[in-house]
């Protein structure tokens, strides 16, 4: 510890000297994520036992890295991790991709009207359910005559059986996906563009530079930090695919691709009720986000420079 | 950097303490207290006229169900049958808290409930077997063997009795932890259901064997029989996109048990022992014809998609030629086909004969639906009021008069005009409610050969007397329902099925998921979903069937098989 | 800023045309929707209808206001949604506001920590049953604290929020404590005002989650005592169809009243969105303020 603090000694910082009511604005969030996150966090330890719910945490039996080595030598983990993996960033990079290219094609949109009507029909889809839309895509989708498939044969190609072949099946669910939550995921974008001071297009302008380059050089840089923070912050959840659409569009035909660690600790769970097994899966899936948050924030800052946190 | 450690470590061994703790004090609830014994000499409940003197109040929680309906401002806690409980029977059912039980959220209640530690209510449904089986292993519900030997009626005693196999699911140890809740599972069955209208137009007779099955598939896609001048009816539909079986619309037992198998069933085989059906020889044929049949389009491209919904759906929009399901099958999704096509109408049939004119094997729903779980801490006094309270409903089956329950029925389920039950929506006041739905297992009380010989009588078009009319009070619909002409249908479809009662294949393995069966039916499902559906879609060839029994039996399924029939012996007298 | 040249001019045609398209291909589906919820069962369910409902009936929306529950679960979720913006906004923001001043001289110390702290309460959590034996625990059973307070802090927002704090210029903050202003009134009156779009944002977020989240209200409350997203969700829920309740179920119609949950759920989005609107608008907070 001495020698710790010898090699890392600096000067001390001064800060001033009511900053420890910064400590009291803090601790709301504080207390509450340690109340309602950190207490429950007691439950993990479910992740090295045979939990039964009767027998509660202390007197269930304990198993290790069992639950572990279950997950891990699982005949069809590797494939469903894969899977899990596919789907996630081609939803990452079509989903960012679409929702800022959205973002600022609408907010080059002059009339008043026109921008706020589409902004508002464009969040509708996020609220639809994958239940519902499930439904409506096996009916638009359906391989001998549904809505799209008839549009092809008009235009001379071969149907397609999109949820009933494996590559078409990653294509649609993550076209949907991209399809369902750009509007809504344009929102935060819309917010970063509206904050950026319109002094600087103003300057830009008497320096005669047009819509394009205004874009590539103050709209782009000024929303940076927002764009490494969403990004930063759904890399981490790249584990999490989305149950429900999976759940609700997917069939045995499309296991080799659709088949993800959601639905499969789904499935585990029909056979009955594995909360250790799930746990550990959970607990698995946390870990690398970890990994993966502290890598994205690591790139956010060597690519773009900027601290996230 | 090792300060942060040990800070770390500590927030970390504080909340599982603190969450140990918390789980500790929740489970000293699982004492060995000694729970009521009704051999001990426990005094009677004092009954004056059917009533227990000083109402005795039962505690409870229960699943919502999606289709009850209430009015008059009632719900489950209060509404005019826990009050005709309380006035005419001395029974107080208090319900603790109601949860929806289609979306899991009863089953996810109660097993918070059993692992918080909290005092369980008296009495309380489970319908998931998985969560029956959880409570009975907790030790804290009741053995209820005794109990039932004392306090059923002879009668409730003999409508359990024709259905022995209800109990195994919740013995443990030779002894019963669950009361089951039986129903009527004669019409369970497929018949083969024909779209009467197609069949008449074509002019076709319905098929007998596998053969003339194959030639009406042929002309109910080949020869429009909708009759819009374009090819896009079915000839069979059926359901296979999470489980080959399970379907009570779309069933498909019937379809591999033309070839002798009937897949995800436990069955006893010629050596007596159960086998498992997926692995059977005859599954192959099977998937080898329904490969030819979707190659030709009798069954839908998309047919890996569809389920139960999806079935329904295709049945409502006219375009499935036939297909097999439960009795109930016109009334839905029958009756919403009628409404955009009155003129279409599914005629039930017996099952066409197998490949080379075998018998047509298929399978029959169990004889349950859920379990009756009783607290080991309830007292005596409640536990003799709740078999009062249900050996009462059971009278129904020794009375000749159809009125009996007319205190909480009459003006929800019918009113009496002309001394006969009129169930018609506009003749009761507020609207019809099922009142049987409020019941403390919120289902009818079954006993299965009176209901089924009442139903017969109406197929058949007989008189019925004033104890088969009393036979039926228990479900509130007193008599043939003039509003409802669809239940006929379902009557002649339970005397189609009666038919070929030798062609029934139970499920034999009514125990909870064996060891291995936690640790690989996944395994083994996915295996066999992936298998059979590559065959039928020609991406793998038949052969590969062969393949897949290998792996099934090294996988696990042996002993898998192993464990079931220990199981099975322990059970089979 | 009209468009000036030719270029500019026709790329705005172009945008305005491609707008025009997205915005109908997000609205056709919803249309759909509309028209299933406000048709016949048996239309619904044989696929016939597309943009105009088939046998005309409000039965959906009927089922579900009909439920003696409708309108208290409407309050509760009215309730939950006002409280909870304000409690979560206000803790969020808070920290967001310590944290975007970083460990240095402005900071605090232990900032680090704190990250970790909250990073960690991100990505981990302990599941359902530790959860909720500690709600229940703490007394919050059934109460409508146990809707807001598990999920008050959020890691996700609070990091976007303490982003855009830290985007603030920071010789304005100076100049308020040059002027003798502390911390509170630096936040409540230059941070607050100057992070109107972000603030919408969250805030919309934050009103579209609670809105719509079911599953605390179905484990931590009673059943006659749950918010609107809950009891849709009951009343939606399917049933294992038998021959017992067949007929009830043709004419339950689930679709259709699925179709009538997805647009309930939609309806706060709908009400606050043209109000929230002008923050999206660009250029008008920094003006605004520097007034």
């Amino acid at each position: 510890m001495n020698t710790a603090t010898t090699i890392k000694k600096k000067e001390k910082i001064v800060r001033r000297k009511d900053n420890w009511q910064l400590y009291l604005m803090l601790s709301p969030a504080v207390v509450l994520a340690f109340i309602f996150v950190y207490i429950p966090f007691g439950g993990i330890v479910m992740a090295f036992q045979d939990y039964k719910p009767y027998l509660g945490i202390s007197g269930s039996k304990w198993v290790g890295w069992e639950q572990f080595k279950f997950m891990f030598e699982y005949p069809d983990s590797v494939q469903v991790f894969w899977n899990t993996l596919r789907i996630s960033l081609l939803k990452l990079f079509f989903g960012t991709v679409s929702t800022l290219t959205f973002a600022l094609l609408i907010n080059e949109v002059r009339k008043k009207f026109l921008r706020s009507a589409v902004q508002t029909f464009v969040f509708l889809p996020h609220f639809l359910s994958w239940v519902v839309l499930g439904g409506i895509f096996l009916e638009i989708l359906d391989p001998t005559n549904g809505l799209v498939n008839e549009a092809l044969k008009v235009i001379g190609f071969d149907p397609i059986f999109f949820l009933g072949d494996n590559n078409w099946f990653v294509i649609t669910v993550v076209a949907s996906d991209v399809w369902k939550e750009f509007g809504y995921g344009s929102i935060v974008f819309l917010a970063a563009l509206a904050g950026i001071n319109p002094a600087l297009y103003e300057a830009a302008q008497l320096d005669g530079a047009g819509r394009w380059k205004q874009t590539l050089h103050i709209t782009l840089p000024s929303i940076v930090p927002t764009i490494a923070v969403v990004l930063t912050l759904s890399i981490s959840q790249v584990l999490n695919v989305g149950f429900d659409q999976i759940f609700n569009l997917y069939n045995p035909l499309v296991y080799g691709k659709g088949d993800i660690i959601d639905t499969f600790v789904y499935r585990m769970g029909l056979v009955d009720g594995n909360y250790s097994f799930s746990t550990a899966v959970g607990l698995f899936k946390s870990v690398v986000s970890l990994f993966l948050i502290l890598g994205a924030y690591r790139i956010a800052y060597k690519v773009a420079g900027y601290k996230i946190f | 950097m090792k300060k942060k450690a040990k800070i770390a470590a500590s927030i970390l061994a504080m909340s599982v303490g603190i969450a140990s703790l918390a789980a500790c004090s929740s489970n000293n609830g699982n004492s060995e207290e000694a729970s009521p014994s009704p051999s001990s000499s426990s005094p009677a409940l004092n009954i004056v006229d059917g009533k227990i003197d000083h109402a005795v109040t039962i505690t409870t929680v229960r699943g919502e169900d999606p289709t009850a309906t209430f009015k008059n401002g009632e719900n489950y806690s209060d509404n005019v049958h826990t009050r005709w409980a309380r006035d005419t029977l001395g029974v107080d059912i208090k319900t603790l808290w109601t949860s929806p039980t289609g979306d899991g959220s009863y089953d996810t209640k109660l097993k918070l409930m059993l692992s918080s530690g909290d005092k369980l209510p008296d009495i309380f449904v489970s319908t998931q077997q998985e969560t029956t089986s959880m409570f009975i292993e907790s030790g804290k519900v009741m053995d209820v063997s005794e109990a039932f030997e004392k306090y059923a009626s002879a009668t409730w005693k003999a409508a359990l009795a024709e259905t022995p196999t209800a109990w195994q699911p919740f013995m443990k140890d030779g002894k019963k932890y669950a009361i089951p809740v039986i129903r009527q599972n004669m019409g369970t069955q497929s018949p083969l259901w024909i779209r009467q209208d197609w069949l008449t137009k074509l002019n076709l007779q319905a098929p007998t064997t596998l053969e003339e099955l194959e030639k009406v598939m042929d002309a109910f896609v080949n020869q429009d029989p909708d009759g819009n001048g374009k090819k896009d009816t079915v000839a069979l539909d059926f359901g296979m996109k999470d489980a080959f079986l399970g379907y009570p619309i779309g069933d498909t037992s019937w379809i591999f048990g033309m070839f002798g198998a009937i897949p995800e069933r436990w069955y006893p085989g010629e050596d007596g022992k159960l086998q498992y059906g997926s692995i059977q020889p005859g599954i192959k044929n099977a998937l080898t014809k329904l490969k030819e049949w979707k190659d030709k389009g009798y069954i839908a491209t998309d047919i890996a998609l569809h389920d139960f919904n999806k079935v329904a759906e295709t049945v409502a929009a006219g375009k499935v030629g036939m297909l097999g399901g439960e009795n109930w099958l016109m009334v839905y999704p029958g009756s919403l086909m009628l409404a955009s096509n009155p003129t279409a109408m599914y005629v039930p049939y017996t099952l066409p004969t197998g490949e080379g004119g075998q018998k047509t094997l298929r399978t029959i729903g169990v004889p349950y639906t859920s379990a009756i779980l009783i607290s080991k801490d309830i007292t005596d006094e409640a536990l003799q009021a709740f078999f009062h309270y249900q050996n009462t409903l059971y009278t129904a089956f020794e009375s000749d008069d159809p009125f009996l329950f007319k205190g909480f029925q009459e003006g929800y389920d019918y009113v009496i005009k002309d001394g006969k039950a009129d169930m018609s929506e506009q003749d009761i006041p507020g609207g019809k409610a099922a009142t049987m739905k409020y019941t403390l297992t919120g289902a009818a009380s079954i006993y299965p050969s009176k209901t089924l010989a009442t139903d017969i009588k109406i197929a058949k078009g007989e008189e019925l007397t004033g104890s088969d009319l009393a036979s039926m009070a228990t479900t509130g619909i007193i008599g043939v329902d003039a509003t409802n002409p669809l239940e006929l249908i379902t009557r002649q479809a339970t005397l189609v099925a009666m038919e070929q009662t030798d062609s029934d294949v139970p499920e034999y393995f009514l125990g909870s998921s064996t060891d291995t069966m936690s640790s690989r039916n996944e395994l083994l499902k996915k295996m066999q979903m992936d298998t059979f559906t590559n065959i039928i879609y020609g991406k793998a060839s038949p052969d590969e069937f062969d393949s897949f029994v290998k792996k099934w039996k090294s996988s696990g399924g042996d002993d898998i098989t192993k464990e079931v029939n220990e199981w099975y012996d322990s059970v089979k007298q | 800023m009209q468009p000036t040249t030719t270029a500019e001019r026709s790329f705005q045609i172009f945008n305005q045309i491609l707008m025009v398209f997205l915005a109908l291909v997000c609205l056709v589906p919803l249309l759909h929707v509309l028209a299933l919820s406000l048709s016949s069962s048996a239309s619904v369910m044989s696929n016939q209808v597309t943009f105009w409902p088939i046998g005309l009936n409000f039965n959906s929306y009927e089922k579900a206001l009909e439920n003696p529950t409708f309108l208290p679960a409407l309050g509760l979720s009215a309730k939950r949604t006002i409280l909870s913006l304000a409690v979560s906004l206000l803790v969020n923001c808070l920290a967001a506001y310590v944290l975007s001043k970083g460990g240095g001289r402005d900071g605090i110390a232990g900032y680090k920590g704190f990250v970790g702290f909250f990073i960690v309460a991100m990505l981990f959590n302990g599941g359902m049953i530790p959860t909720y034996l500690l709600v229940t625990k703490i007394g919050l059973y059934n109460s409508i604290w146990a809707l807001i307070l598990p999920s008050a802090v959020n890691v996700f927002y609070l990091i976007l929020i303490m982003n855009f704090f830290k985007a603030l210029p920071k010789e304005l903050e100076e100049a308020a404590f040059m002027d003798g202003a502390n911390h509170w009134q630096v936040f409540a009156r230059m941070f607050l005002p100057l992070s109107l779009p972000v603030l919408a944002t969250v805030g919309l977020f934050m009103v579209v989650n609670d809105w719509n989240e079911w599953f605390m209200g179905s484990i931590y409350m009673k059943g006659d005592n749950v918010p609107l997203s809950t009891l849709l969700k009951s009343i939606i829920s399917v049933p294992i169809v038998d021959a017992s309740n067949a007929s009830e179920v043709a004419k339950l119609n689930n679709r259709s009243i699925r179709a009538a949950q997805v647009l309930i759920g939609a309806l706060p989005i709908l009400l606050i969105y043209p109000v929230l609107q002008r923050f999206f608008t660009q250029g008008i907070v920094i003006g605004a303020v520097k007034e």
